[in-house]
């Protein structure tokens, strides 16, 4: 394997910009974003909620984009539209509703159904690949390839490794590491103002702390690579599981889970959909 | 799209990922267009912990359950019983202590407030709270 500058860019910029492969992994991701955009807004954009002009225009827009999304009928461009809905909540809702959505895990779940958008994500479990195959047949024509230029994968993937990195940076300061802030979060959470009556709760928050901040900035790094990433993808799950359980965390735990499908290699998650659905030599 | 304005949009979008959080988290940058990933920072703070106990002799401390004095289970008391917050919030589930307690109540108390640089004492269980002044209360 060369390491020469021109040879790491030439690569760098082929995994970047360049690699064709399945587009299976950015369909599941798109149907998983319309589901989680509707858990995170459908119920504070019912009509009768707010019936000013704004209140009223960004429901009609984003109900019908969302559901195309899910559908996934005309998918990259209806995805284009619930991402533009999605970042004008974040940016502007509390000046459009009265409502501060700029959240962390608003903001990525806009965010990343921007990234979606970028893909082609209608070519594979959507109308538009159901409407594809059976006009091919028609045609007599074998079916389109389920295949597309990846690069909103990479730049998913790339946002995952940026929140983890920026997010243990955060961390890493002796009020964290030492379970002092960890432990606040626990005693407002859970104890409230009496002491904590679990056995070993001080000694917890430190080791606690120390492996929560470790694991991310492995997972930064390990998981753009598919020799750390066998290692490290099943700790991540359970660390958003942990999360997702312990902490009020709304709908970031179950975006990080939908967008790790970023980072697998596109052409193994086709092949182990195929093995799922039973196509032999596919 | 030509792969070279992809590589373009691809800079520049890693560079929002990246250089968004550095000018947010680094640089101390205010503007919200940029994201910082800061979770869960200030959770806690204000909290106040505290154990109140009545003076029966010199030597006999007896522990007060706040919920159980106030008439409430501890799952379903108000929130600013459960999470007393500030020296404010502490004097005043102490008032309301000792109301319930009676005139001749000797309430006293260890507590302390988580603040951003560590925990600060409120009262260290030498004077009794419910005394006409109640110097231990900052």
């Amino acid at each position: 394997m060369s390491l020469a500058p021109h040879d790491l860019r030439r690569r760098l910029v082929a995994w970047a910009v360049e690699t064709e492969g399945s587009t299976r992994s950015v369909a599941l991701i798109r149907i998983g974003l319309a589901a989680l955009l509707w858990a995170r807004w459908a119920s504070d954009l019912q009509l009768f909620r707010d019936l000013t002009p704004a209140g009223v225009g960004l429901a009609l827009v984003f109900f019908p984009a969302t559901t195309l999304m899910l559908l996934g009928v005309w998918s990259q461009w209806t995805t284009a539209i619930a991402a533009t809905t999605a970042l004008t909540f974040v940016y502007a809702g509390d000046a459009l509703s009265n409502v501060y959505w700029g959240h962390h895990n608003t903001f990525l779940l806009a965010y990343a159904t921007f990234l979606c958008a970028l893909t082609p994500c209608g070519r594979s479990y959507s109308f538009d690949r159901w409407w594809a195959v059976r006009r091919a047949r028609r045609e007599h024509r074998p079916p389109p390839a389920e295949r597309g230029n990846l690069w909103g994968l990479r730049l998913l993937a790339c946002q995952l490794s940026a929140i983890y990195f920026w997010s243990a940076y955060d961390k890493t300061s002796i009020a964290f590491l030492t379970g002092e802030r960890l432990e606040l979060i626990f005693r407002w959470l859970y104890v409230g103002s009496s002491p904590p009556a679990f056995p070993g709760f001080a000694a917890a928050m430190p080791l606690l702390a120390v492996t929560t901040v470790a694991l991310e900035y492995a997972l930064a790094g390990g998981m753009l690579f598919a020799a750390t990433r066998r290692w490290l993808a099943v700790p991540g799950l359970m660390l958003h599981g942990l999360f997702y359980v312990l902490l009020p965390m709304g709908t970031f735990s179950t975006t990080m889970w939908c967008l790790y499908l970023a980072y697998f290699d596109a052409d193994t998650v086709h092949e182990r959909l195929d093995e799922l659905h039973g196509v032999v030599d596919a | 799209m030509t792969q070279r304005a992809r590589l373009v949009a691809f800079g520049l979008i890693v560079a929002f990922q990246f250089g968004g959080p550095f000018y947010r988290q680094v640089l101390h940058g205010q503007n919200p267009i940029f994201k910082n990933w800061v979770m869960y920072r200030g959770v806690g703070t204000g909290l106040v912990e505290v154990t109140f106990f009545q003076r029966d002799t010199p030597q006999r401390d007896t522990p007060v359950d706040r919920f159980a004095v106030l008439g409430f289970e501890r799952r379903t008391a108000p929130e600013t019983l459960f999470r007393i917050a500030g020296a404010k919030g502490f004097a005043r589930v102490t008032r309301q202590l000792c109301e319930r307690l009676g005139p001749n109540a000797d309430l006293r108390a260890h507590a302390r407030e988580a603040t951003a640089h560590g925990w600060r004492p409120l009262a260290r269980g030498h004077d009794n709270l419910c005394a006409p002044h109640d110097p231990e209360i900052s």
